[in-house]
Formats: structure tokens, sequence, C-alpha cells
């Protein structure tokens, strides 16, 4: 891997970890026991590094939400997809932790953030469009808007959910929460019944946590 | 919800329970595995082990395995290929794992109809041999 890239994932795990708000561009090189005048040939600074990651977040985000509303997935993936969705978030965590903060000090970010959550809600609504679709659901088209919505909410303030309800809990456990809280709010509207569904999902987020605690106490 | 879900409803709906359902199955295969082998210490057994560790090292990692992805040069051949995360992230689920133990069992079975079908060719083979002597012994009396 090359410095910039280096510095890169440096940072990255630095604002996952500590939050974006109190680094500086000297603690990073601190970490990667480089001299600040380095680092400064690579980026000029804490605010082009930022950027970079977040083109980067952006790029790999949109490329991942574009797939259900390109072309629908099959039934099975869709689960599998939203475990890609909470870790694309989950690995990028520190633009939502002070979300607030941080848009009001990179005002150039505030507009593309909002085009992202668009296509969230977008990738949203396609995704739950597929499922009725297939017959999976039934679900009506103002319902369907709201879960859009909502889903696309879940995702966005999933990681202060999680950091301030649940802060010791590992990152897999928090993501299989996650996933799992979004997709029982499709149970009332399984075609098919949704007490099997509802009891399938339960059984397999309780056998999944017990197996991730019991490693965990080792 | 109706008493006579439509055919391609149901299909459905065991497609998608199916994803869910299959990382419970591998967890629950295990165990059987481990109650059938009673006490025998089994170098299965501990293969088995070996891969949930590895399973859980993977899982683990998996959001420091994501992020040099993402924040690199190799972020341009991820980009744009859906297809390939999913399998990456059935991997680190363990859904391939059941997937390949389920193409296992079935090679296994088809190794087992094979040895099957020798066996099948072998008395047919007997009888043949015994049943012409017999038609010829009918037919000579």
């Amino acid at each position: 891997m090359n410095t910039k890239n280096k510095i890169l994932q440096a940072s990255l795990e630095l604002f996952n970890e500590e939050g974006e708000q109190d680094i500086t561009a000297v603690d990073i090189a601190n970490v990667l026991e480089m001299s600040p005048g380095n680092l400064y040939y690579h980026f000029k600074g804490k605010d082009p590094i930022i950027h970079k990651l977040f083109i980067d977040f952006e790029k790999d985000f949109k490329s991942v939400l574009q797939a259900p509303i390109e072309a629908p997935l099959e039934l099975a993936d869709n689960w599998v997809y939203f475990y890609i969705l909470f870790e694309a978030v989950a690995n990028f965590r520190f633009f939502y932790r002070n979300q607030q903060s941080l848009i009001e000090r990179y005002v150039d970010l505030e507009p593309r953030f909002r085009s992202l959550i668009q296509i969230k809600i977008n990738a949203m609504a396609s995704i739950i469009d597929g499922l009725n679709q297939q017959n999976f659901i039934a679900i009506s088209e103002p319902e369907a808007e709201q879960m859009a919505q909502r889903f696309a909410q879940q995702l966005t303030y999933w990681p202060i959910f999680h950091r301030v309800m649940t802060p010791t809990t590992s990152l897999p456990i928090a993501i299989h929460h996650g996933v799992y809280n979004m997709i029982i709010q499709l149970a009332p509207h399984v075609s098919a019944g949704s007490n099997e569904f509802l009891q399938l999902i339960t059984e397999f987020r309780d056998k999944m946590l017990s197996t991730f605690q019991h490693k965990n106490n080792q | 919800m109706s008493d006579q879900p439509n055919k391609e409803l149901e299909l459905s709906r065991k497609v998608w329970l199916a994803g869910i359902g299959a990382y419970g199955r591998a967890i629950g295969d295990a165990q059987d595995v481990y109650a059938k082998m009673g006490k025998e210490t089994s170098k299965a057994f501990d293969e088995l082990v070996g891969r949930g560790e590895d399973l859980e090292a993977k899982v683990a990692s998996a959001a420091k395995q994501y992020a040099p992805m993402m924040s690199g040069e190799a972020v341009k051949s991820t980009v744009g290929n859906i297809s390939d995360r999913l399998e990456k992230m059935k991997a680190t689920l363990g859904l391939t794992e059941v997937a390949a133990q389920q193409q296992d069992e079935i090679s296994e079975l088809g190794q087992r109809m094979d040895a099957m079908d020798a066996k099948l060719d072998t008395i047919l083979a007997a009888i043949q041999a015994i049943s012409p002597a017999s038609d010829n012994s009918n037919t000579d009396s």
C-alpha cells in the first residue's frame, strides 16, 4: 500500500474510533510514526483527508445503492444486501457520528450528504417494490413510500443509536441487530403470513448472537 | 394470511427464508455432528471448530478488511460490482460455507450412488451368470 493510502486508512480508523472532531493531522502522523512534514507532503492537513475519504465513501455507497435501482435483486440476496449496506455505513461511521457539526465545518459536503440520503430512499423504495412485485410482501403505495423513508432513516442514524445505546457491543453484533431491526419491519406485510417469518428471523438472530457472545466470552 | 397461498408465493417465501435460515442451519448442523460423535475424539470436529474460528476471525475483522479496500486504489475494482460484494458478504456470513457443505453432501451422495450402482452391476452380473444356466437346465429338461 502506498503512503497516501496508508494515511487514508489510518485516518479512517482513527476517525471511526475516536470521532473526527478532535483528531488533528499531527495525531494521524503520530499514529503512522511519520513526521507531520511527510504527511503534509501527501495531504495539506486534515481537510483534504476528510474530503478524499468522503469521495471514497460516496463512490462506494452510491455503487451499492444503485444496484437495486438498476435491476431487482434476487429474492434471497436482499437480505445479504442489507448487511452490505450496514457495513458500508459502519466502515465510514465517523461521517454519521457528528454529522451536524461535520456539515457545518465542511459546507460543501451538505448537499452531497443530502443527495446520498435521497439515493438511499430510492434504493429502499426499489427493494420494497421488488419484494412487492415478487409477491413476497403485499404493501400499498403510501405504506411502501413510508417504509422506504424509514429504512433510509434507520440506515443513516443507526451508528449514533448504536453508539449511545449499546456502546460496548461489538460492531458485527451491532450490524446483526441493525439488519434484524430492518427486516423485521417487513413482517406485517409478508403475503404468506408473518408468523413463520417472524419466528425464523428471530430464531436466526438469537442463534447468531449467542454464537457471537459465546465466542466473545472465551 | 390466506389458507391457500399460491405456489409462486410459497416458493418465493421459501427462497427468502432459505437465505435467512442458512446461517442458523449451519450452527444446527454443527451441533448435530457433535452430538453424533459422542465421546469419540474426532478430527472432523476439530476441523469444524477450526472452521468456526476462521469464520469468527473473518467476521470480527470484516470492517478492517473492507476499510482498506474502500479507502484505497482497490475502490476502482469493487465499484459497480454488486454480485462480487454479495458473494463476499455471503462468505463472511458463512452462507457460502453452507452451500459448500451441501455441495459436499451431494457429492458424497453421488459417490454412494456410484458405489451402489457398482454393487448392483455385480449382483446383476451374478444373477445373469446363474440364470442362463437355470434357463438351460429348464430347456434341457
